[in-house]
């Protein structure tokens, strides 16, 4: 896997709270590949956010990662500030979830896609201008010209994240991290974003870090599935895998909770029971033990270790999904 | 015994340019007890507006609102009519729609009526409503905080139940909630309607959870009901073509890498909406009569309705199925522009500056 774009080794994150700081990400490892969508799937407080905010510097105040990240030959948990920031919007760019608030209300499009051009590619006023009319029409912006002068509030929802897609391609990024991009958007229009993340990664070999609770969107566009819970990486695998086969107790449950399209109408959808931890109050052995039916005792007292298991890697000594 | 009947209900809002805009047009709807109608669009179809004229928020400019028989009169300054209180509704967000500063249990007592007004009666009452909706009686001494959005959600629903309603209007309910979340929440409202015989208006944007909790689905586009019918065979035959794109939208968790279509467009602006049939700009089967007249919504098979001018079969199908032998239907989708076509964008659309 050298090949590899990012390489995330024993990755750890604490926040501070008002009881103390408390692990929210608790050693992770994963690498991704170039022109791949790599999900990063879990419930809301499973630590998938800040797994990858960490990557950015962008934790809260007082958050701390540990653990090394490697990306084009340098770690990012130990680069300065200011290299981070050479490498953040240029290299790897991000989309967040709302671009009602990821985008400046009182800037119009192309001030704020011209920004990261002239900083990060030092191009001129005009060259910028242009340049920026070029990234809308690939994000399908009908009429980019006249786009480039009109403000975020005379956008839809879909068009928005299609104008901060368009900002975090600016620098020409290997990587684009999208942290539930399609979550604020109505089904039809979530499609056309999956389908323009999807044809991305085709034309321009770009990298995806999708990360989402929504297994159906996962489904539709990652290569591999990362799952997490409690801080930690349950199961990781190709998208086939952890859908169709998935094999660890949470992956298995979090999948039987969507409602399925081609399930027969009126079946009741089967929730986890429990609810997930709260950081701080993460379970001790498998942090699932208590929401899982198939359970042992040894699961109270002992965390798993994430294990090759063919071509996936599964943290349940169990296994009671093995076929 | 039907609960809630709205006829022909208009909701016009002005804006500031002083442009009328017609929120709603024609909606008509009717909810017995124990029944689950969602009513589902997207965003900006008319879907709030009409739940906030069902239990008065605003006032219909044209039709009729009847609750237990009853005109539902839109709120003005002076106490809501105490018949009105079984009569409840349930926000999207349950981070806003509690106070943050007063108890889980002092706010649900807030709706208690009649005889469990009395103390001791009252805090056995919050307890029951608590259990009622899953949580333990105990929450009644948290705020709000210390619970997490599914449970947040079950608080509100909770608050509702305490006035004792026959009918709940729930905008986007499931909305802000996680996968395990969703389904918990949606499984309670199945079981309340079902225990406590209790209509339930379930407005969402996702037809697939809609599927599995309500009986009857009420489909809005631009401020018009287009189609309407049991659930269950709405999405197995969508007769309208909005509603054919809805579930196509649907990104199925099958592990096939099947991507969900994309519907070409957006919601034009209600204040000037397209002549004739309202969808026919991004409509795939448009043809010649659909931009000159606008189709009402009409019976079309037992206990189903639509308005399109597609012709019909003899069985109810979908669109895509009928377009076959509609030598009429004409195609939108130009091998050069199918790219943004197929992300969701109409090339011709003037976006941005509008």
């Amino acid at each position: 896997m050298s090949s590899a774009l990012l390489e995330v080794e024993g990755l750890r994150v604490r926040l501070p709270t008002r009881e103390g700081p408390v692990t929210v990400v608790d050693g992770v490892d994963y690498a991704v590949q170039p022109a791949e969508v790599f999900g990063v799937a879990g419930e809301s407080g499973s630590g998938k956010t800040m797994s990858v905010l960490a990557l950015l510097g962008l934790l809260p105040p007082g958050g701390a990662a540990d653990g090394h990240a490697l990306f084009g030959g340098r770690d990012l948990l130990r680069l300065r500030r200011s290299e981070l920031r050479a490498v953040c919007g240029k290299e790897i760019g991000i989309v967040f979830q709302d671009p009602m608030t990821s985008l400046h209300p009182m800037l119009s499009i192309g001030q704020q896609i011209g920004e990261p051009l002239r900083i990060h590619l030092g191009l001129s006023r005009s060259a910028a201008r242009r340049q920026a009319a070029e990234l809308l029409d690939a994000v399908r912006i009908p009429d980019p010209e006249s786009a480039l002068r009109a403000f975020p509030h005379q956008f839809s929802g879909g068009m928005r994240q299609r104008v901060a897609i368009a900002i975090a391609l600016a620098g020409n990024p290997s990587l684009l991290i999208a942290d539930e991009p399609t979550t604020a958007l109505d089904v039809t229009v979530q499609a056309g974003i999956i389908r323009l993340l999807d044809r991305l990664r085709r034309e321009r070999g770009l990298s995806v870090i999708l990360i989402t609770h929504d297994l159906g969107v996962m489904s539709s566009i990652a290569d591999r599935i990362a799952v997490f819970y409690a801080g930690r990486v349950v199961e990781l695998a190709d998208r086939e895998s952890v859908v169709k086969r998935p094999r660890h107790p949470y992956t298995r449950a979090l999948l039987d909770s969507l409602p399925h399209p081609e399930a027969p109408a009126d079946t009741p959808l089967v929730p986890i029971r429990g609810m997930p931890p709260a950081a701080g109050a993460f379970p001790a052995g498998c942090a699932y033990h208590p929401r899982c039916a198939y359970a042992v005792a040894s699961c109270t007292t002992e965390v798993p270790a994430l294990v090759r298991e063919g071509d996936r890697l599964l943290a349940c000594p169990v296994d009671p999904l093995r076929e | 015994m039907t609960v809630l009947e709205m006829e022909n209900i208009d909701v016009t809002y002005e804006r500031r340019d002083h442009v009328k805009l017609k929120a709603v047009v024609g909606a008509s709807l009717s909810i017995d007890r124990g029944q689950i109608v969602g009513l589902v669009g997207e965003s900006g179809c008319g879907k709030s507006s009409l739940a906030r004229a069902a239990v008065g928020l605003v006032a219909p400019t044209a039709g009729r609102v009847r609750f237990e028989g009853e005109d539902v009169a839109a709120l003005t300054r002076r106490a809501r009519p105490r018949a009105l209180t079984r009569l409840q509704l349930v926000f999207q967000n349950p981070y806003s729609s509690l106070n943050p500063r007063r108890r889980v249990g002092e706010q649900i007592a807030d709706g208690l009526t009649g005889d469990s007004g009395r103390r001791a009666g009252r805090s056995r009452r919050v307890g029951e409503l608590l259990e009622l909706v899953g949580l333990s009686a105990a929450a009644a001494q948290r705020y709000p905080s210390q619970f997490s959005g599914g449970q947040r959600q079950r608080i509100a629903i909770a608050r509702a139940l305490a006035a004792d309603p026959s009918l709940i209007v729930l905008d986007e309910p499931l909305a802000s909630l996680d996968a395990s979340a969703q389904a918990q929440v949606a499984n309670l409202l199945v079981e309340l309607s079902r225990e406590l015989s209790l209509g339930l208006l379930l407005i969402s944007h996702d037809l697939a959870i809609v599927r599995h909790t309500a009986h009857a689905v009420s489909v809005m586009y631009l401020g018009r009901i287009v189609e309407t019918g049991p659930t269950r065979e709405v999405w197995s035959a969508p007769l309208h073509p909005y509603t054919e794109a809805l579930i196509a939208a649907v990104p199925r968790p099958d592990g096939s890498g099947t991507m969900p279509e994309a519907l070409p467009g957006e919601v034009p602006d209600p204040a000037r909406p397209p002549t004739g049939c309202r969808f026919h700009p991004r409509c795939p089967y448009r043809f010649s009569r659909c931009p000159e007249e606008e189709p009402e919504l009409e019976p079309a098979f037992p206990a189903r309705t639509v308005g399109c001018w597609l012709p019909r079969d003899a069985t109810p199908s979908p669109p895509s199925r009928r377009r076959a032998h509609t030598a009429a239907a004409t195609t939108t989708n130009d091998s050069s522009t199918s790219s943004s076509h197929e992300e969701g964008v109409m090339p011709t659309h003037k976006g941005g500056t509008a």
